[in-house]
């Protein structure tokens, strides 16, 4: 039975859920890292031409093929490629597309799960009273899953499987009755948590309530530029990397959101928008949130110690002992407040990110959105379980490293090839343009055919060959050796001892990735053999 | 904090921020117009 075409139901709608998708947990625990590991202010310069060059060029790539797939009736990146590439095999390449998503939609969930019983220990005043080890050590107790942090026995994964729930709850009420009604609620809640968490940050003052020094001490530390990082090319990598990953580009989830537009309505508006929503949240909300509060509280030298670890460490470890410091009442909403906000923040995303093989499996099996999201989620849960069960094996970091990197850049490169070279900048152009009510730049017509694909190709062919330590001087025609986290040389384990023990659950959950991808090139197999039948009963009762 | 620390914070925060304002402007005020322009392109080109 055909299923009835969803729509977005406003405008606003559209915007908050492409916005949410968007913003997620690098805008607040990876964006402030990475500037204080990249030149402070100066990076800023190198993340703001890449904004420009590569993540507005991209959007506006996503949201145009989404919209010209949603046309014919196409809601997933596998159909929408073949669409652009006009030929079949480029369904097997969107196909990349799906296979990122559901990836980072299995770990991400999980992250997420961390983050909502984050929120409700932080209600319920779980951290009151406790050390900054005991909070730490809490942490680590919680991702055991033998270890009960609430009483509750498997908590942890307990509150894996009801997040998914309800992210697959939300989904099967469709786009207009799910996503855009939760994204109506959620951002506008995100950004009343962010404000208050900000204020608190700017108003720190050294020696009240434990504070060393004044939360302006962070944000000095943040915006103090170092010039001479302009000049290191991997701090342009890093922030072309990180503008990347805050707006979700490359997994086929902006397509898929853009697919449900309707003809005569704007993208050009409307991307920005979402886009510019995306930088509000991150460079001014992002970044006046932990670094300010914890440098008011540990000093510089600790917090640059501290983020050696990432962003994880900081959110989960320390914040939760900064906050109560604020004393009982202010703790309690502080950590609501911060924990509701990356909650919401991820449940966008998730949302987002889940929704491109809902679509797929819904348009290639006839499904309606209900069935098609539960299938889905038990898809996301049994790939999601090996990376809870065996998250300190180095199973997590091999999901996020093939899916949340690598299909990444692969999936934007073919998308940019196959919009400004395959189909034509002209007619591309044209999309972004037609129905358009704001003008778009002329300008990013000759970026969108030149200056992103070449990007795009060169980012890649450095992470295959990428030398060690990233030091390019190294390069030779006679060879050189590669840096461990090179495509290359990660396929080969170069950096792990050939008996370390977990090499197999790497090489195992490398056989359940391909699975996934053989079990995604299947469904679409299926589907092309399908529809040939379809036309050729069809043609044959015309004929008769 | 330093002069330029604060200049280059509130430039680039300022400027985020007013884009930002000036397009959901932009939106809300197109959000209840119908769009009146001719057909841009045509499903047969693609």
């Amino acid at each position: 039975m055909a299923q009835k075409r969803q729509a977005w139901n406003s405008r606003i709608g559209l915007i908050l859920a492409m916005a949410g998708g968007a913003v997620g947990l690098g805008n607040f625990l990876r964006f402030p890292i990475q500037a204080i590991q990249n030149g402070g202010g100066a990076f800023i310069i190198p993340y703001l031409v890449s904004f420009v060059l590569l993540g507005l060029p991209l959007t506006m790539i996503e949201w145009s093929t989404g919209k010209l797939g949603g046309l014919f009736g196409h809601h997933s990146p596998p159909m929408i490629m073949q669409k652009l590439g006009r030929r079949v095999h480029w369904r097997y390449i969107g196909s990349i597309g799906l296979f990122s998503s559901i990836i980072i939609a299995s770990y991400y969930c999980f992250i997420e799960s961390w983050i909502f019983s984050y929120m409700l220990h932080s209600l319920f005043g779980t951290f009151d009273g406790m050390t900054e080890l005991q909070i730490s050590d809490f942490f680590d107790r919680y991702l055991n899953l033998s270890i009960s942090v609430s009483g509750i026995p498997y908590d942890t994964f307990l509150s894996f499987v009801f997040c998914l729930a309800l992210n697959i709850y939300i989904l099967s009420k469709g786009i207009a009755g799910g996503i855009e009604r939760v994204a109506k609620i959620c951002m506008p809640l995100l950004f009343i948590f962010g404000i208050f968490l900000v204020i608190k940050a700017f108003t720190l003052k050294a020696g009240e309530d434990g504070a060393i020094f004044d939360g302006t001490v962070g944000l000095n530390f943040l915006w103090t530029p170092q010039f001479d990082s302009l000049a290191n090319p991997n701090v342009w990598l890093a922030a072309a990397g990180q503008v990347f990953f805050t707006l979700s580009l490359g997994m086929g989830a902006i397509q898929t959101y853009a697919s449900y537009l309707k003809k005569e309505q704007d993208i050009a508006l409307s991307s920005l928008t979402s886009a510019f929503t995306n930088e509000f949240t991150e460079v001014i909300l992002g970044s006046s949130i932990i670094i300010p509060i914890s440098i008011g509280y540990f000093g510089i030298d600790k917090v640059i110690e501290l983020t050696k670890s990432g962003g994880f460490g900081l959110g989960f470890r320390t914040m939760p002992y900064l906050f109560e410091q604020w004393g009982t009442v202010f703790s309690t909403l502080a950590g609501f407040a911060f924990f509701g906000l990356l909650f919401f923040a991820g449940i966008t995303s998730t949302l987002s990110i889940i929704q491109p093989t809902v679509a797929h499996l819904s348009k290639s099996f006839d499904w309606s959105q209900k069935k098609s999201s539960y299938i889905t989620g038990s898809f996301v849960f049994f790939l999601a379980l090996p990376c809870i069960l065996f998250f300190d094996k180095g199973v997590f970091d091999e999901y996020d490293y093939w899916g949340g990197t690598m299909a990444l850049f692969l999936f934007a490169m073919f998308e940019a090839i196959a919009f400004s070279w395959i189909l034509g900048v002209d007619k591309g152009w044209k999309l972004i343009t037609g129905y358009a009510n704001i003008t778009v730049p002329r300008f990013f017509k000759f970026v969108l055919k030149y200056i992103t694909p070449t990007m795009l190709i060169l980012i890649f062919i450095s992470a295959l060959f990428k030398p060690l330590n990233d030091d390019w001087s190294l390069i030779s025609i006679h060879g050189w050796e590669l840096d461990n986290n090179a495509i290359i040389a990660k396929l080969m384990h170069k950096g792990m001892d050939a008996n370390d023990s977990n090499i197999i659950y790497i090489d195992g959950a490398r056989i359940y990735l391909l699975l996934l991808l053989i079990t995604i090139w299947l469904t679409i197999y299926i589907n092309i053999r399908v529809r040939k039948k379809r036309v050729q009963k069809y043609n044959e009762s015309m004929m008769s | 904090m330093n002069t330029l620390s604060f200049i280059i914070m509130t430039v680039v925060q300022g400027a985020i921020l007013g884009i930002t304002i000036y397009l959901y402007w932009k939106v809300f005020t197109y959000e209840n117009k119908n769009n009146e322009k001719e057909e841009s392109f045509s499903d047969d080109e693609f």
